[in-house]
């Protein structure tokens, strides 16, 4: 309950912190010289890092209490954190790459 | 951005080399434009400097007094033939650990000489990765012909030989996302690595050591995710009995 207030409370933020561009586009002549590509970009890589922090999170959760467990079985598990770790990382980097391609990087 | 100008020490050698061959042979006029690209020239830079480390250390190896190169190097190749003796199965280590450590090593050392000022990582280019994604995809496609035969592509058709229809799209789709994702994985965290380093280095002395650190770790890492899928695409290959 208390998590989706705090959810709640940070989507109104993000939309306060959006209502200037509005005011900057206005202030623009002949219809904007806003950079599309960067904006989408920024949204783009926040919101895949956003997703790819949470998933590595509970690995990294998960692995750190099956080691707590069973000590013994630790190298595996580190083993397993790690790949999964690497790859949902994978992820986020396709995100990277479409975003890098949005803000005109490459 | 920065990093596409700036070629390695070996790009203008080499390209006087290829023109000046071109213009020998005299085949100056059609091949007068073409440039060895510098992701050519660095692959070729570490395919000779690892023939200068190896092939060495080849006639001096020694069971009673190993060199230090030598402990070192027997250190990966037992923790690689641990891994593929747990993941593939018994006699593993002998038959792929060729294929896989020329990955690694490839790799490792592809992905370090992007710390250095005077090298270019070739792996952060896109073709150089999937090269290598398409070589490690098709050879555990021959790993499993080989143990299996020919029925090695009856699982393709999936767990239910009657929903051939719906399974083989799938399959294949999965599959090569298998090959895209090794290529893009390795080229995404490389290229990122060295076009955020480049940006970092523009602030003299201290602030681009920790990019440079996380550069190494990442180098590292992208080394050991690719060949550990490397052997856990082998062993699923090799396996397949659903």
């Amino acid at each position: 309950m208390k998590r989706k207030a705090v959810i709640l409370l940070m989507a109104v933020l993000a939309l306060l912190f959006v209502a200037p561009v509005g005011a900057q586009e206005d202030s623009d002549s002949g219809g904007g010289d806003v950079d599309w590509g960067i904006l989408a970009a920024a949204f783009a890589i926040a919101i895949a890092a956003a997703g790819g922090a949470a998933g590595q999170a509970k690995t990294a959760a998960a692995a750190v209490s099956a080691i707590a467990r069973n000590p013994g079985a630790s190298g595996d598990i580190r083993l397993a954190m790690i790949l999964g770790l690497a790859l949902i990382e994978s992820l986020v980097i396709y995100a990277l790459l479409i975003a890098m391609r949005g803000a005109a990087f490459f | 951005m920065a990093s596409e100008a700036h070629h390695s020490i070996f790009y203008e050698p080499v390209n006087k080399l290829w023109h000046w061959s071109a213009e020998a042979v005299g085949l100056g006029d059609q091949l007068g434009e073409v440039e060895v690209p510098d992701h050519v020239v660095m692959g070729l830079f570490i395919i000779a400097l690892v023939a200068a480390i190896f092939i060495p250390l080849r006639s001096r190896l020694s069971l009673d007094k190993p060199s230090k190169l030598q402990q070192l190097l027997e250190l990966f190749v037992e923790g690689f033939a641990g891994l593929m003796e747990d993941i593939i199965g018994h006699g593993a280590a002998r038959r792929f650990m060729p294929m896989v450590g020329a990955l690694g090593v490839f790799i490792f050392l592809s992905n370090v000489s992007g710390l250095f000022f005077f090298l270019q990582p070739p792996t952060a280019n896109t073709n150089t990765t999937f090269a290598l994604a398409i070589s490690a995809w098709v050879f555990y496609h021959l790993a499993g012909v080989r143990k299996q035969g020919l029925a090695y592509f009856k699982q393709f058709l999936g767990p239910l030989p009657a929903l051939f229809l719906l399974f083989i799209p799938l399959e294949l789709i999965s599959h090569f996302a298998r090959a895209l994702s090794l290529g893009l994985r390795l080229f995404g965290n490389i290229f990122g690595e060295h076009s955020v380093t480049n940006v970092f280095f523009m602030i003299p002395f201290i602030v681009p050591f920790p990019m440079m650190a996380l550069g190494l770790f990442g180098a590292t890492l992208q080394t050991f995710v690719f060949c550990m899928l490397t052997i856990v695409y082998i062993a699923g290959a090799e396996a397949s009995e659903h």
